[in-house]
């Protein structure tokens, strides 16, 4: 049996890639070509609006030549985890770039739509049935805790991408997926091995990320078949290496050895990463265990409020010296502001990073002492309303521009701001609610899959 | 000298939305075998990096990237506000300046600074 041959353009719809790298791609015949188009790196924001965490305009550009390409060759184009966070919102969304593009384009194929979305009831019902289980680190679920999420998504497997194939789909746009699930899905089907199949697909998901000089927006070409897989990246201007390519196989996972996905795990501990020649590896010796229970992992978002943000400049080494103090005196100066100003309580986070100190790294931070001669106040409030977070962050404001400092007299002013206004409304906050997995009846029921013809 | 200088690849990054995943990757063979052998890269030294305790570590040493990983809870949830790195991708300094010591022969040729 002859390998299937599988192209990834780049690491995320939307980051671009060039096109001479693209048509090289293309002139290798792949069986088909596979995006991923987000995950949850970029937090729960994107999940919470339904915003794309990259811009329709990139979108569409890479859109754009993904399907013209898929559509020369007569191979399907599968998009998965759709603008970025793959709920409802987010596959309407590039579902609409795809009409527009074979609209402009004249070209007629087969789109198929696959939601990621899980409703309450669904949830509930699971629950009463003891088919949720929480994850590594995460206690029980309750009714009450599906009840607070704003919305769940289902991360789906490869069969929601399999049925529409055998449904005759040309190009998929679908919610969240498994990034690796998206190129598994044809090799497959075709009967490649489950092992390399996994394995590539874990290695093409991000680009030619596995390539050096390394390019998350580059392309990388596979070919899997029965017994191990081997890739290369389109630009002749980089390499696979046996190192860069194991050194993919540890990237974003707790492990690199197991790899979970909704059918089972893949195992890469007797993995053997070969040169082939200067710019392509070979892998072999990946196994996939299938899983006892089939499973998918959910993830969800909360509202928790709305926020207001404030970014001011400390120059002044006396509060360098006191900031910590200086802070614990701008909370309680909050504090009493918003008991004097809601007497029925205000149910209010007040958040202040010193950017210099330990912004980056909070309670992980070993250096204890800061050597800087200026820091930044990143001031944030979450409450329960805009107007309340815009009116409380003016509080935090306040004290932090005219506060006391020890030594200094006279009116003060402790902060240089870089904006005017200094208070930024930044919106809706969603936190990460979910940390389970749910044992569906079926692969695919939790995931809708709509045809049209265009 | 520093893990910095015979380490090109130390970073940091979210795996999933609850933990954060540190690699350290080696270029030779050698160093990576003598400094995991001799326990100068190690889960406990990675542990007291960043005040955990060993068992909150999960710790591979993956052979075929020469490197090693460590994953760990994350404090808060990426995007907490709280949280003060959505990706994690920041929380890896500590470990490029741990102090390893590598025979002469194995040192890189801009090694010893």
């Amino acid at each position: 049996m002859t390998d299937t041959v599988v192209l990834s353009p780049t690491g995320i719809v939307g980051y671009g890639f060039p096109e001479q790298s693209f048509e090289a791609g293309l002139a290798a015949n792949p069986d088909v070509i596979g995006c991923d188009g987000g995950s949850t790196d970029q937090g729960p924001g994107d999940l919470g609006r339904g915003t794309l965490h990259v811009s329709r305009d990139a979108c569409y550009r890479d859109l754009e030549l993904m399907i013209a390409g898929s559509r020369r060759l007569g191979v399907p184009l599968l998009i998965g985890t759709a603008g970025g966070a793959g709920s409802a919102a987010h596959v309407e969304a590039m579902r609409e770039v795809v009409v527009e593009i074979a609209r402009k384009r004249r070209l007629h194929f087969s789109l198929a739509t696959i939601g990621a979305d899980v409703s309450k009831s669904y949830l509930h019902e699971r629950l009463d049935s003891g088919d949720i289980e929480p994850l590594d680190g995460g206690g029980p679920l309750d009714h009450d805790a599906v009840e607070a999420c704003d919305r769940v998504v289902g991360v789906m497997g490869t069969e929601p991408y399999q049925e529409c194939l055998r449904r005759g789909a040309d190009v998929i746009i679908a919610g969240r997926s498994s990034d690796t699930a998206i190129f598994a899905a044809v090799p497959l089907m075709r009967g490649q091995g489950a092992g390399p199949a996994w394995h590539a697909g874990k290695i093409l998901e991000c680009g030619a990320s596995a390539a050096v000089p390394m390019a998350a927006t580059d392309c990388l070409l596979a070919w899997v078949g029965q017994t191990g897989f081997e890739v290369a990246p389109c630009n002749t201007e980089q390499g696979c290496t046996p190192i860069s390519v194991a050194a993919h196989t540890m990237y974003e996972n707790e492990s690199p050895y197991l790899l979970k996905e909704p059918s089972g795990t893949l195992d890469t501990r007797h993995c053997e990463f070969r040169g082939v020649d200067a710019r392509r590896v070979r892998v072999t010796g990946s196994t996939f265990i299938p899983a006892p229970r089939y499973s998918i992992k959910l993830e969800a978002v909360r509202l928790i409020g709305f926020r207001t943000i404030c970014i001011g400049v400390c120059r002044d080494p006396a509060l360098i010296a006191e900031a910590d103090q200086y802070i614990d005196r701008i909370r309680k100066s909050v504090a009493d502001r918003v008991a004097a100003t809601y007497p029925g309580g205000c149910d209010y986070q007040l958040e202040i990073r010193q950017i210099g100190k330990n912004a980056a790294m909070g309670p992980l931070e070993p250096v204890a002492t800061v050597t800087g001669h200026e820091i930044g106040l990143i001031m944030s409030v979450v409450a329960p309303t805009q107007e309340q977070a815009d009116a409380i962050l003016a509080m935090a404001r306040t004290h932090a521009l005219h506060g006391p400092i020890t030594g200094r007299q006279g009116l003060l002013s402790n902060l240089a701001f870089p904006f005017a206004p200094s208070d930024i409304p930044a919106g809706p906050v969603h936190v990460f609610a979910l940390n389970h997995v749910v044992f569906p009846r079926s692969p695919i029921e939790l995931f809708p899959i709509q045809l049209e013809e265009l | 000298m520093s893990l910095s200088q015979v380490a090109p690849v130390i970073r940091s990054k979210n795996a999933g939305p609850f933990h954060l995943t540190f690699d350290i990757m080696f270029s030779s063979p050698e160093v990576f075998r003598h400094l995991v052998d001799t326990g100068q890269v190690s889960k406990e030294r990675f542990a007291s990096s960043y005040g955990l305790l060993p068992d909150d570590v999960r710790w591979t040493v993956y052979e075929p990237a020469l490197g090693v990983k460590a994953t760990i809870r994350r404090v808060t949830s990426s995007g907490d506000p709280r949280d003060g790195d959505v990706y994690g991708c920041q929380q890896h300094a500590p470990l490029l300046a741990w102090d390893v010591d590598v025979p002469e022969q194995q040192q890189p040729p801009e090694g010893g600074k």
